[in-house]
């Protein structure tokens, strides 16, 4: 009997599997300053392969760090490994990584396709690749009828879209967009979303920021929260909320006779506030929201408050942020 | 149709990169089809020097020509003739470096015009954030933008030149004009390049400096046309002949008296030769500074 297995491993698969146990980015105290503006201080993080969302308000450091892990502004403090290297005049690293700066960066007077194709060459590819990977990348923002077309004659979205097809048109592994959804109507956004998914899916890793928090949820479960140049959380929307177990949930409650029911639950002593929306709705605050859920189920035959809705505020991004920063 | 079967089309890239690539020259072509963008300027700017070149190479043909028609007849009133002729139209070398000072005028002029915006406006669009996430060093991003405004300069100066030189060449009796004044040639290779090398590498230090064309354009022009200014009343009032070396023109004059050896030598010629040199070395060291800022910000 062999003990050998049937099927070896080939060596791409060998990659795959190396690949997926060493992180993308690896950040260890990074500190960045301008001037006495803190841009990052001391954020130590690492980022596994796949999608991970970088979430900020504005002036919370993530474009300093984008910066940083594309080898644009060196950190002042810590260190910093990009895919396993160290970003900094790495040029061979820079051909495996697409980057979309927030900035505009497009020169008006040359057409979609021209910028794209120019930006191709400078990165090493032959005239004849170029356009044709141009032209691909394009297609993939879906520019493919106006690619041909000045620069200057886009609209803001259009713009972005261009940007979007510079950063991915040398198919790099690891993909750094910065606010990329930003100008985009909801249709494009939908398909820039689908771009990412299938980009993803392909084998490349995505840092994707925003300051918009819906807009990377259900685009990735993995997410960077960063304020003031420092981490915040990391992790999934649920694992960080769950990080916040000393931070009471919001429970809104919507039903037609709501207030002997408010007035019941709110005896209890893992409330920590209800307030009114309106006639029909209140918002509770509960540090044990599965004891008050239960206590709810036993109230509702008894009151009859004819129970319209029940949401969970916390289930979304914004409330876990707003929680984090406030 | 196309949106929805982009994935189809879609495919990874399995080409191979260049392993030498020319990014200056790629990054100097594109600087070189964003000049060409709009037509008006560029025909206002290449019209002039153009002329001129054709202006001189006439001259250079007639001076040929005509010589060779009035010396056939022999006598001495055809010595006579060819010797007016000479004195009128002047030698080769002559009309050629004299057409070469005329010219680095307007050469000045499209340098600075196409050349302002080069890192200027790559500033205040952030285009050099996409250039440097990608394997271009700041010495490739510098050759291909100093290429870019070269360029223009070749375009209109030393191509011209060529023109002329050309003209003398097949126009003389013999090769003549290679025998006897051949040294021309280089002499002539040399100040173009002289003069395109201060002015890109001036044009490029200032445009490093500011996140406006019309800004760069103003400070490289106004430049070198106010320190001329300057240089010349300063040299008078003060009565230190040295100040004018603060001149581009003058030292490029200095220059091309030391080249061509057409008029005397200046007293003051070191002096505004090492004029040059600094016309030279502080915008490129500005330059440097400030791409290196562009590049990775330390």
């Amino acid at each position: 009997m062999s003990a050998e297995p049937e099927h070896a491993p080939s060596a791409e698969a060998a990659f795959l599997e190396k690949d997926e146990v060493r992180p993308i980015i690896e950040a260890r105290g990074l500190g960045r300053w301008y001037g006495e503006v803190v841009g990052l201080s001391d954020l130590t993080v690492t980022i596994p392969p796949g999608i991970t969302g970088l979430v900020g308000p504005n002036g919370a450091g993530k474009s300093t760090f984008m910066k940083c892990v594309v080898g644009e502004l060196r950190p002042q403090r810590g260190g910093l490994r990009v895919l396993g290297q160290d970003p900094f005049a790495n040029r061979a690293l820079y051909s495996e990584m697409g980057f979309c700066p927030q900035q505009d960066a497009l020169y008006d007077q040359l057409t979609a396709h021209q910028f794209v194709e120019h930006l191709l060459r400078i990165g090493g590819a032959r005239r004849g690749d170029a356009r044709v990977r141009a032209e691909e990348a394009l297609q993939r923002v879906h520019l493919e009828e106006a690619m041909h077309r000045r620069c200057g004659t886009f609209s803001k979205g259009m713009r972005q879209r261009v940007r979007i097809a510079q950063a991915i048109a040398h198919s790099p592994r690891f993909i750094v967009l910065d606010e990329p959804l930003t100008g985009l109507d909801p249709v494009a956004r939908h398909q820039m979303r689908t771009l990412f998914t299938e980009l993803a899916d392909q084998g490349a890793s995505l840092l994707i920021s925003s300051h918009v928090l819906h807009e990377l949820q259900g685009l990735t479960e993995r997410i960077v929260l960063v304020h003031r140049g420092r981490l915040l959380a990391q992790g999934s929307v649920r694992e960080i909320r769950d990080l916040l177990s000393q931070h009471p949930r919001r429970i809104r409650i919507r039903a037609d006779r709501v207030r002997p029911l408010a007035l019941a639950l709110s005896t209890e002593a893992d409330v920590r506030s209800a307030r009114w929306l309106d006639e029909e709705s209140v918002l509770f605050e509960t540090t044990d929201p599965t004891a008050f859920l239960a206590r709810l189920e036993q109230l509702v035959p008894a009151t009859s408050p004819g129970l319209q809705s029940l949401e969970l505020d916390d289930e979304d991004l914004e409330a876990v942020f707003d929680y984090l920063v406030a | 149709m196309k949106a929805s079967t982009h994935t189809e089309v879609y495919r990874p890239f399995e080409g191979q990169l260049l392993a030498r690539p020319m990014r200056p020259a790629v990054l100097a072509w594109s600087g070189i089809r964003l000049g060409f963008r709009k037509k008006l300027p560029a025909f206002l700017l290449f019209t002039p020097p153009t002329v001129n070149a054709l202006a001189y190479a006439v001259m250079v043909y007639l001076r040929y020509s005509m010589a060779e028609q009035v010396g056939s007849e022999g006598g001495f009133q055809a010595i006579q003739a060819q010797s007016a002729l000479k004195e009128l139209l002047g030698d080769v070398a002559r009309n050629v470096a004299q057409f070469a000072e005329m010219s680095a005028f307007f050469a000045l002029l499209a340098m600075t015009w196409f050349g302002a915006g080069m890192i200027a406006d790559d500033r205040r669009i952030g285009a050099n954030l996409l250039y440097f996430s990608r394997p271009v060093t700041r010495i490739t991003y510098i050759a291909g933008k100093w290429l870019g405004v070269a360029f223009f300069g070749v375009v209109t100066l030393l191509a011209p030149a060529v023109l002329i030189l050309l003209t003398a060449t097949l126009a003389s009796p013999d090769w003549s004009f290679l025998r006897e004044e051949g040294a021309v040639i280089p002499q002539t290779f040399t100040y173009a390049a002289a003069w395109i090398a201060v002015v890109s590498t001036l044009v490029l230090g200032l445009s490093s400096l500011v996140q406006r064309r019309s800004v760069a354009l103003v400070l490289s022009f106004g430049s070198v046309m106010v320190l001329h200014g300057l240089a010349e009343g300063a040299a008078e009032i003060f009565e230190l002949p040295q100040l004018r070396a603060l001149s581009l023109f003058n030292d490029f004059s200095a220059l091309a008296a030391g080249l061509f050896g057409h008029r005397d030598l200046n007293p003051e010629h070191d002096v505004l030769l090492l004029g040059l040199v600094a016309w030279t070395l502080v915008p490129a060291l500005l330059l440097w500074r400030q791409v290196r800022k562009m590049e990775v910000v330390g």
